[in-house]
């Protein structure tokens, strides 16, 4: 780790000083790391934060607001809020931009942008994310890392790309997986009504749980200890009772209960590429994009050409998913992307116990038109998307899926019931007596609070680590050689420290975004070209524009290109050299021409 | 450095010329919006309003035709005709504005229009109109937003540019090109008319002679002559039906141009369509779109679902009759375009036209042999002053499916053919076997992940597998040699600027000249009202088919004391199903529903609320109940339908036989 980050430091004192240097250079190093480092590295004390947030507890959307707020007043220089729409239902869709302003805008670094919660129930997400801006903003200037990764990089955090839904979880009876969706009137039973059959909480719990009747021809029982239990009877066992489904009315009178709830689409099928309708893609929406929130995350994202990392969380599941959605997208993966993303997951599996690796269509379903497909397919940034919680964590061992036993365990022992409504009768006006009662909403996907500060640290943890591995460019070696009077050849390696290439693999296939730009000032270049390595005798010619070379595959990860320069230029005058990328800071250097 | 210096000149002398690309007396979208409020505030039945406006701040007009008979517009069967999209096809908008007229002028006698109503969207662009209008630099008809094409940093920095102040953008043919001009002789002088290019037939032992490229300089020096273009995005690509993804003039997200959103907005509010008729460069028409190809998901059609086939054969008759056109541009799967949209996903009957052709495709006692869509050359063969890197999609046939020849595509067949069973496989990979040399090698590297070797040069294309079903491979000469006919004798060359010599700055001597952009889309203006009255005629003729809602008395029958069986019978007296095939499996709409008014205990059989996906022309549709009740009960029966509007109809419970 030590000589790395010596390495980094090396050359980013190197970097600072425009000037390409020698071996000579190092001698300088130890009294510049000197005057570089802050503060030591704080060992395993906790680091105190400007400001109070509890993250053993859920939030509201309000919540995160004023906790944004707060942030923002307490970090004036380090967090900055941008509201960049409002939601159906007129809530503030507001991103965090944290950055380093003494290392330049945010928008003169590779940024990563990071959010959660598209799904309305997926609520540990949120605090995923606030927890990462909470974290940042407390350890900058304390913790080396995190502050030498906030030199070379900025980041945009999204707390809830859906604050309705967000909001309908915490305010209404839910099951674990409603409010999934956005609040906008669907006729999902194509009745020509919108919304006229919600679930109803009907024992008044506030939760959605399950109905019971008694009948002699059901195929379960309830077990003769523990009476919570309802248990299925062999096929050659009289049963008692039959599941009746969620608790609810038939509202409409359509002979159906519960068939057209509040919203919605899902908001993460609606993003522009591989974009299907909804007769092909479930919940998808009228058309790309067609919602404030995501238009308006669309344009923000589309206005931030230096993003170069994203991370969208969900839950649950404990997986570090990538695309592609669909099978046919395979090819949107080019070889050397997939082995980035192979390195970043597998780095990730081990910051994330029982969280495994996965590709999405093969290894969950397919998805048309979802948000990190689109970053990753349309906009070829490299993009995960984390299932939050693994239910392996219950028992902190490798239990794929608690049995039922291991469950009552969970709720009984450690849980102390709260995640259970007792069954009580209740008199339904279609069916009669019934019982309701069962797992509550909080019961499967969330995080268990006592557990939250972990998973979001652990989150967060990933999430840095993928967002170090953005490309970190330098001009490396050069040299300078007389061809003839007046006539040099400058040759220069512009290298890249980190796993992700300025361009990936896909914009240089597809053509996305600007290409990178090598250009030279101060002197008139005959010709230019490439070297495979400095071993080489001849050039790879460029045949045009010399002076402004398109480097449209960018700079690979962990890796160099060496370009040459034919130069005309009087000897001891100096030349500008500039290299532009969308997703990487601009750098520039000067090289005198002497022998 | 001199090159951006010659480009300044050449771009600043002629900045008030007017375009070529159309007549002198071509209006621009001022006046033509100025005519469409005329209609409006001329005729009483016609009503003007905007759906939104275009990213310059114009106004995208739409002028409603309040529906003889009874009824709000909103729950009549209606036909939408949108014109306007391709910013060069002014005919389609001057057409959209006669229609307008002589439907208005004869909107009481004309039967076909009772209890319809029409709306008509003339320009839905007037920024792609008055663009294409725009000189110099503008060959397409597309928005005037700025796209950087190219991807270098620099936006609409390599136009087409007028190098030889002739006042058109035309194209170039350099003889022999050198090893450094970066260019490829592709064509030939044809023999019989030195103004044509042709290409090359190698059995004739012929070779190329000559690049082709559009009129135009490397403006910015990297080798490429006009590769970024002025503007802008093709609306006709931006909408989200096989949205061309990566095509620089596809638009960054599909509905990106406020034009395309807003329409689409505007036509999700309005669930009466039932057709939508499309002034523009495509055809659905002269040709019935292709029935047997499916997007990557195997559900969205590219062309039409074969359950719609028989109508748009029954519509295309309708047309044939009544403008005789026998040639138009062949039908594509016109990915992103408006007309696609209209069908796959919102699932209305969707047609377009181009209103006019080459007056020898449109003769109605023409030989049928000249319809083998000939018009299209002028894409194919890239003569219309343009330059794009848009090769077209190849298909090939590989154990029996066609495959697009594309990186998507290839490997999804590989996919499938991965999932057959053993022996299908083997016969596939024995198929695969086949095929030249260099198809395979092509497909090799896609399938193992790797780019396409052959998917930049269009040279090196594979030919069509199957022989036997690939069409004769045009050189485009016969079009290009009636086109000139058409321009000689009929527009006094005026079509064609003949070649000229030229010293470019970056090939030496070149020879400029051909078609004029736009010529082959345009009509004179003479021909304007001949147009507009023949597809005035073809619309009331489309929406005469219009499906036909009819109820018949509801029945009641006595079943015993209090017991009832009560009956209704939906007939379909129009030409159309009431809703496309598309339609029903798009599900956009909630399907026709015929609902009884009585608590659910008191129906004891029979759906309280009976859904009807579609109703077939000349079929009737029955909803039946048994219901409690007493003798003198009033019963009433709803039918609601998005496209039709609802009504209620009573019924007494009585003992005589057949209703009230």
């Amino acid at each position: 780790m030590k000589s790395p980050r010596m390495n980094k430091i090396l050359q980013r004192v190197l970097r600072l000083g425009g000037v390409v240097l020698g071996m000579g250079g190092v001698l300088g190093v130890g009294c510049i790391m000197g005057l570089c480092m802050t503060a030591p590295a704080l060992a395993q004390e906790n680091i105190p934060s400007k400001v109070d947030i509890q993250w053993n507890r859920y939030h509201t959307y309000e919540e995160f607001v004023d906790q944004l707020k707060e942030l923002q007043r307490a970090y004036p220089d380090l967090v900055t809020l941008k509201t960049i729409g409002k939601t159906l239902q007129g809530r503030p869709m507001i991103v965090a931009i944290v950055n380093d302003p003494s290392t330049g805008p945010d928008t003169s670094k590779p940024a990563m942008w990071i959010d959660g919660n598209v799904h309305g129930n997926e609520i540990q997400a949120g605090e995923a994310v606030m927890y990462s801006i909470w974290y940042l903003a407390k350890a900058h200037g304390v913790n080396e890392q995190l502050t030498e990764l906030l030199k070379n990089y900025s980041f945009y955090f999204l707390p809830s790309q859906n604050p309705d839904g967000r909001d309908y979880w915490f305010s209404h009876a839910n099951t674990p997986h409603s409010s999934r969706t956005n609040q906008r009137p669907v006729d999902n039973d194509r009745d020509g009504l919108f919304d006229e059959d919600p679930p109803d909480d009907l024992d008044g719990d506030g939760n959605i749980t399950s109905m019971w009747i008694k009948d002699p021809q059901g195929r379960w029982i309830r077990d003769r200890n523990d009476p919570r239990i309802f248990k299925r009877v062999a096929a050659d066992e009289k049963g008692e009772w039959t599941n009746l489904g969620s608790e609810g009315i038939d509202n409409d009178g359509d002979g159906r209960k519960n068939e057209d709830g509040p919203g919605g689409d899902d908001m993460n099928r609606n993003w522009p590429s591989d974009w299907k309708p909804p007769f092909v893609q479930f919940l998808a929406g009228p058309y790309p994009l067609s919602h404030p929130e995501t238009r308006a995350i669309a344009q923000f994202i589309m206005g931030h050409p230096n993003i170069a990392a994203s991370q969208s969380y969900h839950n649950s599941g404990g997986m570090i998913l990538r695309g592609p959605g669909a099978k046919y997208a395979e090819s949107r993966y080019p070889g050397d992307d997939r082995r980035v993303y192979d390195e970043i997951a597998r780095t990730g599996e081990q910051i994330l116990p029982y969280y495994r690796s996965m590709v999405i269509y093969k290894d969950l379903y397919t998805v048309h038109g979802g948000f990190v497909n689109w970053m990753a397919e349309g906009l070829g940034v490299i993009s995960f998307t984390n299932e939050l919680w693994s239910p392996s964590k219950f028992f902190q061992r490798d239990v794929a899926r608690p049995d039922s036993d291991q469950q009552w365990i969970w709720r009984d022992r450690i849980a102390f019931g709260q995640t259970f409504t007792d069954y009580t009768e209740y008199d339904h006006p279609r069916y009669g007596k019934v019982l309701i009662g069962g797992p509550n909403k909080w019961s499967s996907r969330n995080t268990p609070t006592f557990m939250l500060e972990e998973e979001c640290h652990r989150n967060f943890a990933f999430t840095m680590y993928h967002a170090d591995q953005m490309p970190l460019i330098s001009f490396g070696k050069s040299q300078v050689q007389r061809l003839a009077d007046g006539l040099w050849s400058v040759t220069i390696e512009v290298r890249n420290e980190k796993l992700i290439p300025s361009r990936t693999g896909l914009q240089r296939q597809k053509s996305i975004g600007t290409t990178d730009l090598l250009t030279v000032e101060g002197a008139s270049v005959v010709a230019a070209g490439t070297l495979g390595s400095w071993r080489d005798l001849q050039m790879k010619a460029i045949k045009h524009e010399p002076q402004r070379v398109q480097v449209k595959a960018g700079i690979p990860g962990r890796g160099m290109k060496i370009f040459r320069f034919i130069i005309r230029a009087r000897a001891g005058s100096e030349v500008q050299l500039r290299y532009d990328a969308e997703r990487a800071q601009n750098i520039t250097t000067t090289v005198k021409l002497v022998e | 450095m001199n090159r951006f210096l010659l480009a300044g000149i050449v771009c600043g002398v002629l900045p008030t010329m007017a375009s070529p690309v159309l007549a002198d007396d071509t209006p621009g979208a001022d006046e033509l919006i100025r005519q469409i409020r005329e209609v409006a505030s001329t005729y009483k039945s016609v009503e003007y309003s905007t759906i939104g406006k275009t990213r310059m701040g114009n106004p995208i007009p739409l002028l409603t035709f309040t529906p003889l008979g009874s009824g709000v517009p909103s729950a009549q069967p209606a036909l939408l005709i949108v014109a306007g999209v391709d910013g060069r096809h002014t005919v389609g908008v001057q057409t959209a504005i006669g229609v307008a007229r002589a439907l208005a002028n004869d909107a009481g006698e004309s039967q076909s229009l009772a209890n319809k109503t029409i709306y008509i969207v003339p320009i839905l662009s007037a920024d792609a109109v008055d663009f294409a209008q725009s000189f110099p630099g503008v060959t397409k008809g597309r928005t005037p937003t700025p796209v950087d094409a190219d991807h270098d940093g620099r936006i609409d920095e390599d136009r087409p540019a007028d190098i030889n102040h002739d006042g058109v953008i035309t194209m170039m043919r350099i003889k022999d090109p050198s090893a450094d001009s970066g260019l490829t002789a592709t064509h030939m002088i044809d023999e019989d008319d030195p103004r044509i290019m042709v290409k090359p037939d190698a059995k004739k032992d012929q070779i190329a002679t000559h690049a082709i490229i559009v009129e135009g300089i490397d403006v910015d020096g990297d080798g490429l002559i006009a590769e970024d273009a002025r503007g802008g995005i093709d609306l006709n690509k931006n909408f989200p039906s096989l949205w061309p993804e990566f095509v620089h003039d596809a638009g960054p997200h599909a509905l990106y141009e406020p034009e395309a959103r807003a329409i689409v907005d505007w036509m999700l509010a309005h669930d009466n369509i039932i057709a939508v008729m499309t002034y523009g460069p495509n055809d659905t028409l002269v040709n019935v779109p292709s029935d047997s190809k499916m997007d990557q998901s195997g559900r969205i059609p590219k062309g039409i679902d074969k359950k719609d086939t028989r109508i748009y054969k029954q519509v295309s008759k309708a047309f044939n009759d009544i403008t005789h056109m026998t040639g138009a541009p062949k039908p594509s799967d016109m990915q992103g375009s408006f007309t696609s949209w209209a069908y796959t996903h919102q699932g209305v009957y969707a047609f377009e036209t181009p209103v006019w052709v080459r007056p020898d495709l449109a003769k109605a006692d023409d030989a049928k042999d000249q319809k083998d869509g000939e018009a299209d050359s002028q894409n194919e063969e890239a003569k219309d002053a343009e330059q794009e890197s848009e090769p077209e999609i190849e298909i090939i046939k590989i154990a029996g499916m066609e495959v697009e020849f594309t990186q998507e595509g290839i490997q999804a067949a590989f996919a499938e053919v991965q999932a057959m069973p053993e022996d299908k496989r083997l016969e596939a990979f024995q198929a695969l076997q086949d095929l030249p040399d260099d198809v395979r090698q092509r497909i090799r590297a896609i399938v193992s992940g790797q780019d396409d070797p052959g998917a930049t040069t269009k040279s090196e294309s594979p030919k069509k597998s199957d022989d036997k079903k690939s069409p004769k491979k045009k050189n485009g000469k016969g079009d290009d040699a009636k086109w000139l006919a058409y321009s000689d004798d009929k527009r006094e060359g005026s079509g064609f600027i003949p070649w000229t010599s030229f010293d470019h700055p970056d090939f030496g001597a070149v020879e400029i000249g051909g078609f004029v952009p736009g010529f082959r889309m345009n009509p004179p203006s003479e021909e304007l009202e001949r147009l507009a009255t023949e597809q005035a005629a073809f619309v009331r003729d489309l929406v005469g088919m219009f499906p036909v809602i009819r109820t018949d008395p509801v029945s009641v029958k006595k079943l015993d004391q209090g017991l009832w069986q009560v009956s209704l019978r939906i007939h379909n007296d129009g030409k159309l199903p009431t809703r496309s095939a598309k339609g029903v499996k798009a599900r956009r709409l909630p399907p026709m529903r015929i609902e009884i008014n009585l608590p659910t205990e008191r129906v004891l059989s029979g759906q309280r609320r009976v859904m009807v996906n579609t109703i077939e022309p000349g079929v009737f549709q029955d909803a039946s109940w048994m219901v409690l009740g007493e003798l003198g009960d009033t019963i009433t029966i709803e039918v609601k339908s998005a496209e039709f509007g609802d009504r209620a109809l009573d019924v007494v419970l009585t003992d005589v036989e057949e209703g009230q």
